[in-house]
């Protein structure tokens, strides 16, 4: 079953990624929305995985070919995040766990958990929030952002750290996200697919969603208020402010808490509101970016940074000599609204409920 | 389970066509809608003539309606006393196969779609027609009212025990689609426990139901017999009451020992479900101790 609400959020994360790279790299600037969209985009994927677990249950599916699936799908993303980091990156950023080897992974692990009581989910999420502080104490995460990205060496160890603590996108905190996602979607719809042996239960409320998600933002604003009083042992070393890099407690929690709550709010007033759903038009939009947004997120950098690399080494210096400087902040917001322009008339034109690009491949090859 | 009732029709929709029907028939021909109800509804049997008190296990009563009254009636009875100054002998064959023709045809008129339409019993000068809604007798005056006491008896056991076989009957569907549940439990079929709960619990009281109509129909017959009682156990050899009864026992059984099986599994299920839980937690809570344990040591063999 398709929800309108998980494709207009999916849209909002893509189009906050797009607009936050492109003002990154072309201008230099970090414009206050920075953040935002890859938690919301992690959260989704949890939520996609249970929908799409659910599905193909529903479908008579067996459990083994189910997780042959998923196992294969999160192997497509895992490797696709990595031939993603060499010919949009360098190949010297092989390693330097970006989101798409993040999501690879965290299909891998979901596919483990979806075994799980929801509890120990939830559980799991807590614990790889808390432990991870103490791990990037442990592995010495400044030591990996010397110059305000991550570098790391290519040792087995630099690699374990790199992919659990220290890299951009780590396993600890980000599997929080995806298992909040994941849980909050086995709840929330649970009446996605109906035995049709049992009579169309009610449909769950959503105001347990929206309340979780609240109290966590909730109590990420306290913490971050309260930080500074609190001793340095639990204000320094547990807590961290409101940074992404590292993804510090007060950060997942605000993120996952709104991302949960936007959850709860647009489930109710788009998935349960008839006269929303007759919006045909303006959900049309967002299914269009939500299907293809796998292919957007990866084009998107294509789209911006392959022509500064080229055109640096058109100009005979580095081909990062124009990263971050060859536009003014209004020309960058201009040339993302342009690309997702073009993206919704190409995208659109082959029409929502086709399947072209990197997520057709991945059916191709995992289905 | 869905319970599939007879649906009479009310007394406000009756009395002119059953009125009407008496002009057709002798005079002393009478005709009383009954309904069934249950002993706790006091209110429903103040102002109304009880006729028959059932065994208090049943706790039932079968009351007198007026016309036009608002209670539905479950079954009518058209009584249509011999002619005492006639003996069978001297009434003309015309005559009597007028009259038990048109008896036939006054019963068939409620007949059910898919139900025979009617039933007759020669009984000693007495001629009865039934079907599920209607009976008429036809009998000597004198033994009319003992007749129609045993057969209104007779005749709600066997209403009983047609509504348990058509509940039971509609469910038999479900019972397939649950029965592979009685064998393995699993986590999809969590939120079928209250559904399958809430079966089980229908087929208990279903159970109880037949139960507690079992002595009245497995009952040994009357000695010395009189017509009234020949009638009744008559009545229920006919309608196959007790072969009925035991069918359905052993229908019952299948149903309360796969919904027996279902919550066996199911309970189990959640038991396990909750120690694997606790199991789990113990399991994260030490692979995050080992996790730091062997981070600390990696990162400490760190050039």
């Amino acid at each position: 079953m398709r929800y309108s609400s998980i494709d207009i959020l999916r849209m909002i994360a893509i189009f906050v990624m797009v607009f936050v790279h492109f003002s990154e790299n072309l201008a230099g600037y970090t414009p206050r929305f920075v953040g935002l969209g890859a938690p919301l985009f992690a959260l989704l994927s949890g939520v996609s995985y249970q929908l799409w677990v659910s599905g193909q249950q529903a479908a008579g599916r067996s459990e083994a070919e189910i997780t042959k699936i998923s196992v294969r799908r999160g192997l497509f993303v895992l490797v696709l995040g990595f031939v993603f980091n060499v010919f949009v990156w360098f190949p010297e950023e092989l390693f330097n766990w970006d989101v798409l080897t993040f999501i690879g992974a965290a299909l891998l692990f979901l596919n483990f958990a979806r075994h799980l009581p929801l509890p120990v989910c939830v559980l799991i999420a807590v614990m790889s929030l808390l432990i991870s502080p103490l791990l990037r104490g442990l592995a010495n995460y400044n030591s990996y952002w010397t110059t305000g990205y991550f570098e790391t060496d290519l040792t087995l160890t630099d690699l374990w750290v790199g992919f659990t603590t220290t890299g951009y996108f780590p396993f600890f905190p980000w599997i929080a996200y995806s298992l909040a996602g994941f849980v909050t979607a086995s709840i929330l719809f649970a009446d996605s697919q109906v035995d049709d042996n049992v009579e169309a239960p009610e449909p769950p409320p959503v105001w347990p969603t929206m309340l979780c998600g609240g109290a966590l933002v909730l109590s990420a604003a306290g913490l971050l208020m309260a930080r500074p009083y609190l001793p340095s042992m639990i204000g320094q070393k547990l807590l961290g402010g409101w940074t992404m890099f590292p993804p510090t407690i007060e950060y997942v929690l605000a993120t996952s808490g709104g991302g949960l709550f936007l959850l709860g709010l647009m489930h109710q007033l788009v998935d349960r509101n008839p006269a929303a759903l007759r919006q045909t038009r303006l959900l049309n939009i967002a299914k269009t970016f939500s299907r293809y947004s796998l292919t957007i997120y990866v084009l998107h950098h294509v789209a911006h940074l392959w022509p500064l690399w080229i055109y640096g080494l058109a100009m005979g210096v580095e081909p990062t000599y124009f990263w971050q400087h060859a536009t003014s902040l209004p020309a960058a917001f201009a040339w993302a609204s342009v690309f997702l322009a073009i993206c919704y008339c190409i995208f659109n034109r082959i029409g929502p409920n086709e399947r072209h690009g990197i997520e057709t491949w991945m059916r191709w090859l995992c289905d | 389970m869905p319970s599939i009732e007879r649906s009479p029709k009310t007394n406000e929709q009756r009395p002119t066509s059953l009125s009407s029907a008496l002009a057709a028939f002798p005079r002393g021909t009478d005709l009383q809608s009954i309904a069934f109800v249950t002993t706790t509804a006091k209110e429903a049997s103040e102002p109304r003539r009880i006729l028959l008190e059932f065994p208090p296990a049943i706790q039932r009563r079968a009351l007198l309606l007026s016309p036009g009254d608002p209670l539905a009636a479950d079954l009518i009875i058209l009584t249509v006393p011999s002619n005492p100054a006639t003996t069978e002998e001297s009434q003309t064959t015309a005559e009597s196969e007028m009259l038990l023709s048109q008896l036939r045809i006054w019963v068939e008129a409620a007949a059910i779609a898919g139900q025979p339409p009617g039933h007759l019993m020669t009984l000693q000068g007495a001629q009865i027609f039934w079907n599920q809604s209607r009976l008429a007798i036809h009998a000597p005056a004198e033994r009319l009212e003992t007749i129609r006491t045993a057969l209104l008896e007779a005749a709600f056991y066997e209403a009983e025990l047609g509504n348990l076989e058509r509940t039971l009957g509609a469910a038999w569907p479900q019972l397939e689609a649950d029965a592979p549940l009685a064998f393995e439990f699993e986590e999809r079929a969590i939120k079928k426990r209250k559904v399958l709960q809430q079966r089980f619990q229908q087929v208990m009281l279903l159970r109880a139901r037949l139960a507690r109509i079992a002595p009245q129909i497995h009952c040994p017959h009357v000695h010395p017999p009189t017509l009234a009682s020949q009638v009744g156990e008559r009545f229920r050899e006919r309608t196959r009451l007790v072969h009925r009864h035991e069918i359905l026992a052993e229908q019952l059984e299948v149903f309360e020992k796969i919904y027996e099986a279902c919550g066996q599994r199911a309970s189990d299920y959640v038991q396990t479900r909750s120690s694997n839980t606790l199991e789990w937690v113990i399991i994260v809570l030490l692979v995050s101790q080992v996790l730091l344990a062997g981070f600390e040591i990696l990162t400490s063999l760190s050039p």
